[in-house]
């Protein structure tokens, strides 16, 4: 008996991190990247079709200030979403993902890309 | 199942169901706290030969269980941030608890002891570096991979008993795609109780939500 609690223990521990939603699989600008002049938009590429209709991408500068214009549009089959954006000036930017995939379940991230001088 | 000394073994083991609930979370430190409980339903598993050297429990138990998970990603380290620690810690009840015979200590039925039993998780998630931290261009393969470390924990809480103290430890790397996850590790021992033999565990799940978004993956009330 014992030894099948052990195995039960060890399979639950690993099924935790075990879960198939939408998780962001390609962005351009790459995340935790430095690029150089500013990007027209920025896109982000799931490992599952996304809703766009709840579904919000947010790119800010170090002071809060909303730099992304209008909605996400979905492309790629639902894949992709792309936002476009104001003028970047050199920075770090944070991009704040909320998405809803096709199956109803919500994830969401963050990370940062620079604009070099 | 392959065991030094022992025939293989093949079958289903015992039938399990469980419920959980998430009362606590914390996004900002990636934080959470569940509860749950797992019934384990005795003499549903693989009987005969095969069956004994799985251990096909005769009685029946109920588990309660205390879950937990914690994501660094709060520490502003970029390297740290994808490691996750989890854990659990749980109290088997047994329905039939094991008798023996005062004078000898000899059983004399087929029941069980109560026992603790828990663990400790740790995983380094490649997708997490890629998506939240840095993509270095890995291939989509490799940045679905979760290596992880892991420790298992039994120990009886009830007197008599047939079982000991042991400790396991599992060391191996998680793949999750779109509709299915594959994960193998291999067995180390923690301590006699567990053998001087490594082992190997692999598991395959599948997601039916994935497998079928237009039935079991929509919400039931949905369904009609």
């Amino acid at each position: 008996m014992t030894r099948i609690l052990q195995l039960a223990a060890v399979a639950c521990l690993i099924s935790t991190a075990a879960f198939a939603h939408a998780a962001l699989d390609r962005a351009s600008p790459p995340v935790g990247s430095e690029i150089s002049g500013s990007p027209e938009t920025i896109s982000l590429t799931y490992t599952e079709p996304v809703e766009p209709l709840f579904s919000t991408v947010q790119v800010m500068d170090l002071h809060g200030q909303r730099m992304d214009t209008g909605k996400a549009i979905a492309r790629a089959d639902g894949r992709m979403l792309e936002v476009r954006l104001k003028p970047l000036s050199p920075g770090v930017y944070t991009v704040v993902w909320h998405v809803t995939s096709v199956d109803t379940h919500k994830t969401e991230g963050h990370f940062t890309f620079t604009v070099k001088p | 199942m392959t065991r030094p000394g022992n025939k293989t073994a093949s079958g289903w083991e015992n039938f399990t169901v469980g419920l959980k609930y998430i009362p606590y979370v914390n996004p900002e430190h990636e934080f959470l706290v569940s509860v749950g409980v797992q019934r384990l339903f005795g003499r549903s598993g693989a009987n005969g030969s095969n069956g004994a050297v799985l251990e096909n429990a005769d009685s029946s138990a109920t588990i309660p269980t205390l879950y937990f998970a914690k994501g660094l990603g709060d520490v502003p380290v970029g390297w740290i941030r994808p490691f996750m620690l989890t854990g659990q810690l749980g109290y088997q009840i047994a329905d039939k608890k094991l008798k023996v015979d005062p004078d000898t200590g000899t059983p004399i039925n087929n029941g069980i002891s109560n026992a603790w039993f828990g663990g400790l998780s740790l995983q380094y998630s490649l997708r997490y570096l890629s998506s939240q931290v840095k993509d270095y261009g890995l291939s989509s393969f490799v940045n679905r991979l979760t290596p992880v470390v892991e420790l298992a924990w039994t120990s009886p809480a009830s007197k008599p008993t047939r079982d000991a103290t042991t400790f396991l430890w599992g060391i191996g790397v998680n793949y999750t795609a779109d509709a299915y996850a594959v994960t193998v590790e291999a067995l180390i021992p923690g301590n006699r109780n567990t053998g001087s033999h490594v082992g190997v565990i692999a598991q395959f799940h599948l997601y039916f939500e994935d497998l079928f978004p237009h039935s079991l993956g929509k919400p039931i009330a949905e369904w009609f």
